[in-house]
């Protein structure tokens, strides 16, 4: 049996949520129909509308803002000498809430990574390289995942400012706070063994 | 360590078999598709979470069940310790006393195991990806450090050769990014060779010893490993870059590895019978018992499948008095009438036939 094709549209367009099959997107869309009275519907209309005219990537940073520049970036008692480069915007968040971090950050929206046809203009670097044309930044942090992607992108970024005076630093792979040795995975100490500092 | 009891449920024409096995010598007698090579391969895959015989998971799986369970008990050093694996369609469970593993890599080691099987023959005459599949066996066997390595370096590997079909079209080329991925490739690489280096050494030496001994000759077995690179990874690397590229693939690099068996300096796969390759894998075998033990410090179980058969009566023998003082055993053949049988003392039999099998003291 086929909806009405207003149904249909709907249960289409659930789908594009990451991880929301026809199976969700179906028992979603009638929800809607038969759960959701017209003051809920106006609601979640109004809620996209409003993504749609207020959010945007800082054009500075590629952070989500609604105002150009993003709060970190207008914020001149913040740090103008250290970038922390990112995958998402969502990164931001946790370092944020450590409040030791007072610096700016530059988010990539994405990764490079050829099987997936993403090379390095694909992703926000040249506005990266822009900002540090001035001069007043003196250090880049590389917090890129500590996975095969991630890496690639930060080897990537490195090799791309080999030329200037500027340090660059990479977050380290290590052990978690609070966590015991004796239960970590082998790749894990080998690694933290690797970044092993002297104090 | 000595694999005690073995449960298996809806694997192979198996719906429901216990088996409660000896520390010595266990012989599985049977005519041929009885059922006997099916008892160990459940071994086997309890041991690697996959069989030697398919890649098809659900041809493990006996016809019109859901799901197929491979249960044992192990004693290791005075401990006991109880494995599970269970294949159904939605994927493989693996449990380590009970407890649910989330990655499979994990899991193997927990249970070293040996195997010599018919197909192990393509070790000699096979290509090189036959004898690369046996490293990364063996190796992952006694390093969870190398098959995390290895996932690392095929991962990059795809990378690396997307990025090189893609740059076949550009007229301007930015090689920034191959240095990048080539430089991780090389990173993940190295370990890699110095782990098959090894291993490669140890049990070429071991393999020789045993190979004198099973074939009463004084034969010289070597085994060389031959890798596609040895030093200067990145430069070589950078010198092919326009080769790789017109070839869209990498075309050097552990992928690209080989290794080669000599007796008394003539290649085996062109100077030797089909008896003395199975004489040599056989002793191959026997010397990775050796080198799980050296880097373990318990024994593997040892599974020899139909290895008899092309034994004459002394090989035959030579092999059964060296594995009665040395690691659990477990041994398929139609006949043992060949073997003497006064002289071993620590053995069981296990008759086979149609899927049924019984405990039988004594061969007639
Ligand atoms: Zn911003």
């Amino acid at each position: 049996m086929k909806y009405p094709q207003a149904i249909e549209q709907l249960i289409e367009a659930l789908r594009k949520y990451p991880g929301v099959g026809k199976k969700t997107s179906e028992r979603y869309a009638l929800y809607t129909v038969n759960r959701l009275d017209n003051a809920a519907i106006d609601e979640i209309v109004e809620a996209y509308l409003k993504i749609k005219e207020d959010i945007f990537q800082c054009p500075v940073c590629g952070n989500i803002t609604d105002i150009d520049p993003c709060p970190i970036c207008r914020d001149k008692t913040r740090d103008q000498s250290t970038i922390i480069v990112v995958e998402e915007a969502r990164d931001i968040i946790p370092m944020e809430k450590t409040n030791n971090y007072k610096g700016l950050y530059h988010v990539l929206n994405g990764t490079i990574s050829p099987s997936d046809g993403v090379g390095p203009d694909d992703i926000n670097l040249k506005q990266l390289l822009k900002r540090l044309k001035n001069n007043t930044i003196k250090e880049v942090v590389l917090a890129t995942n500590l996975n095969n992607e991630g890496e690639t992108t930060a080897r990537y970024i490195k090799k791309l400012l080999e030329e200037t005076d500027i340090l660059i630093t990479r977050i380290a792979h290590g052990i978690p706070a609070g966590g015991n040795i004796e239960y970590a995975d082998e790749i894990t100490i080998t690694k933290a063994l690797e970044g092993r500092r002297k104090i | 360590m000595i694999l005690k009891e073995l449960n298996i449920n809806n694997f192979r024409n198996y719906p429901n078999q216990k088996l409660i096995l000896h520390k010595g010598i266990n012989f599985f007698i049977g005519d041929n598709a009885q059922g006997k090579t099916n008892i160990l391969e459940s071994i086997y895959v309890l041991a690697f979470t996959k069989s030697y015989r398919t890649t098809n998971d659900s041809n493990l799986i006996k016809k019109s069940s859901d799901f197929a369970k491979i249960n044992a008990l192990i004693n290791l050093n005075d401990s006991e310790l109880e494995l599970d694996i269970v294949l159904s369609k939605a994927g493989k469970k693996a449990k380590y006393n009970q407890i649910e593993l989330e990655r499979l890599s994990e899991y193997i080691g927990k249970l070293n195991v040996v195997m010599f099987a018919p197909e192990d023959l393509d070790l000699v005459k096979g290509n090189p990806r036959n004898r690369r599949q046996f490293l990364d066996l063996e190796i992952g066997q006694i390093s969870s450090e190398y098959l995390y390595n290895l996932k690392q370096y095929r991962n990059i590997l795809k990378q690396r050769n997307q990025l090189l079909k893609s740059l076949q079209n550009k007229k301007e080329r930015d090689y920034m990014l191959l240095d990048v991925l080539t430089d991780q490739l090389v990173d993940y690489q190295k370990p890699i060779i110095e782990k098959r280096t090894h291993f490669i050494k140890e049990i070429s030496d071991l393999a020789s010893q045993h190979y004198k001994k099973i074939s009463s000759t004084t034969n010289n077995l070597t085994i060389t490993y031959t890798p596609s690179l040895v030093t200067n990874l990145r430069d070589k690397y950078e010198e092919k870059y326009r080769y790789d590229i017109l070839k869209g693939t990498t075309t050097s690099g552990i992928h690209r590895d080989d290794i080669s068996f000599e007796l008394d300096g003539f290649d085996v796969k062109s100077h030797s019978s089909q008896g003395e390759q199975r004489t040599l894998i056989l002793a191959v075998k026997l010397a990775l018992v050796d080198f799980i033990y050296q880097h373990k410090n318990t024994y593997p179980v040892l599974l020899l499948d139909d290895v008899l058969s092309e034994l004459d009566e002394t090989r035959q023998n030579n092999l059964i008095n060296y594995l009665k003082n040395a690691t659990q055993t477990l041994i398929t053949t139609t006949n043992i009438s060949e073997i003497n049988l006064e002289e071993i003392e620590t053995y069981k039999l296990f008759k086979i036939n149609q899927g049924s099998i019984e405990e039988s003291d004594t061969y007639e």
